[in-house]
């Protein structure tokens, strides 16, 4: 197999690997500023793909003749409305979630670890009663799925509108995270919560707008993913894991750390199932144990809650 | 400006201040002496709320502070400068700065009157703030409590390992904001650059209050100084 025989494989490891990017980057923002691992974060992400799927496939809770308006809308213009919205439907169980852990803030992170997988299981479950066991696939407009002919291999189209959708949304966020008050705030915050408290900042608020970011965040993954991965109840479990190796592996509290270690994860996990598809999922937990033998704290990271 | 009447507070279980009361007026300066763990910071964290007073009462412009949430506090006009700075080392100095803005109902310094007094300040505007030394740090840690616009400026050791020059300035923040009717507590270690500026004295020991009074007095008299500072002047 030639090296340009490897390219799809890279951009569908690329593809894969901002995406996991920017549910890693919610899932920091939130342990940084509560020092709580937030597991139900995949569930986040999992109700965003359910969500695009309400709305693309106009399987929604209306009137039979709203619902029939609905459906007559062009695909490619409900899918648009499926990014925006999907997120924005999504970010009120961020709310809720963010309300429940409150009690577990200054504690013992088992505390939250606790909570936060039983609110991953309820969220499940739910999704299960509500939408039931089986698979779905997201349908993909037509103007930006099929696939094209380049360097005599065939690419998907959509990869590209993903990777290039998470570009996007990583870029945003880094806006907001790295040049904006609101984002010094949150690192302020999560290195020294006293102080923050102390400059007259209200850090109940603070946390309450973090969560909703991250949710967003894990929710538009949710729906760019939903083509690729397919549509299923255990999709959160799925993503939360990679998203937690990531910041493993970039460092918590980097910015750069998440982006670099979830392009890492998409890369050898895209690669190796080029080779050896058997060992994709295997593959980053290996490329974790080299990464944390030679270095504990990741590539890029500083000393966190994670290090007790 | 500022009433403690007879707190009480605690870590966990173990209690740290006993029935202290003290007050501070506009444009007044009190020195908060006392040895290592007299209780001196805690008095500072009682009145943010960060430590909380158990029993007693804290007012600030009149109103009772004692159970507000620790923003509010800052809000309403207390500035804090703690005695290990705590910037966030991962931000510039513009971005530390720019944390201590709020609203207030107190004039907030300018960060041209800030950079006038620490002229080093202005350089270092981009800088992280974990490269700076020791004195720019407390420089950032002060300017960012100034342009909060604060009524009360609570200062936790401020000249802490700083260089005479550095001291110096910090003293000058503090008649600056004494002659515009700001309040200041000042915690010291070092007794005698603190009783240059104060206008009253609250010496600690193991948590109560072992003597308060004009620090007029106390400089007049050798023998009392003495007997309450011991080897801390």
């Amino acid at each position: 197999m030639s090296f340009i025989n490897l390219l799809p494989h890279l951009l569908n490891g690329i593809t894969l690997g901002l995406l996991f990017s920017l549910i890693a980057l919610g899932f920091m923002l939130i342990l940084g500023l509560m020092e709580q691992i937030n597991l139900a974060h995949g569930s986040l992400f999992a109700l965003g793909a359910y969500f695009a799927y309400a709305l693309c496939a106009a399987r929604l809770p209306l009137p039979p003749d709203w619902l029939a308006v609905w459906a007559g809308v062009p695909l490619i213009w409900r899918f648009a409305a499926a990014v925006i919205i999907a997120p924005i439907l999504v970010a009120p169980f961020g709310l809720i979630l963010e309300r429940l852990m409150r009690r577990t803030y200054g504690r013992d992170p088992l505390y939250g670890l606790l909570l936060t997988f039983g609110v991953a299981m309820v969220i499940e479950e739910l999704i299960r009663v509500v939408w039931g066991t089986p698979d779905y696939m997201l349908p993909v407009p037509q103007e930006i799925s099929g696939g094209f002919i380049m360097l005599d291999l065939i690419w998907s189209t959509y990869r590209f509108w993903a990777a290039g959708m998470a570009i996007v949304a990583m870029a945003v966020v880094w806006v907001i995270v790295e040049r904006t008050r609101f984002g010094a705030m949150v690192k302020a915050g999560a290195h020294d919560s006293e102080i923050v408290q102390a400059l007259g900042i209200d850090l109940t608020k603070l946390r309450v707008w973090v969560f909703v970011l991250g949710t967003m965040m894990a929710a538009f993954a949710g729906v760019i993913m939903a083509p690729l991965w397919g549509i299923r109840p255990h999709m959160g479990v799925d993503a939360v894991v990679p998203a937690f190796l990531i910041i493993v592996l970039g460092g918590v509290g980097s910015f750069w750390g998440a982006a670099i270690g979830g392009l890492l994860v998409g890369m050898v996990v895209g690669l190796s199932s080029a080779y050896a598809s058997e060992w994709s999922m295997l593959s980053m937990y290996l490329l974790l144990l080299l990464v944390v033998t030679f270095r504990a704290r990741g590539l890029f990271g500083k000393k966190s809650v994670l290090e007790v | 400006m500022l009433d403690v009447s007879a707190i009480d507070s605690f870590y966990g279980e173990t209690q740290a201040l006993f029935s202290v009361s003290l007050s501070v007026e506009a444009g007044e300066v009190l020195a908060l002496l006392g040895a290592n763990g007299a209780g001196k910071t805690t008095v500072l964290r009682s009145i943010l709320g960060l430590t909380r007073a158990r029993r007693g009462d804290i007012r600030f412009q009149g109103r009772s502070i004692t159970a507000s949430a620790t923003h509010d506090i800052a809000c309403g006009g207390i500035g804090w400068v703690p005695d290990d700075r705590r910037l966030c080392p991962t931000l510039t100095v513009a971005k530390n700065l720019s944390l201590g803005e709020k609203r207030s109902a107190f004039r907030a310094w300018t960060l041209g009157e800030i950079t006038e007094i620490f002229s080093p300040l202005k350089y270092l505007m981009s800088r992280e703030a974990e490269t700076l030394s020791g004195g720019e740090m407390q420089m950032v840690a002060i300017g960012r409590a100034l342009l909060g616009g604060p009524g009360l400026m609570l200062f936790d050791e401020p000249s802490q390992g700083l260089a005479p020059k550095i001291v110096d300035d910090v003293m000058t923040v503090i008649r600056r904001l004494k002659a515009a009717g700001v309040a200041s507590i000042i915690v010291e270690q070092n007794a005698d650059i603190a009783l240059s500026v104060a206008d009253r004295v609250v010496v600690l020991s193991q948590g109560h209050v072992a003597w308060s009074g004009e620090a007029a007095a106390l400089n007049a008299d050798p023998a009392l100084k003495r007997r309450l500072l011991g080897g801390l002047s």
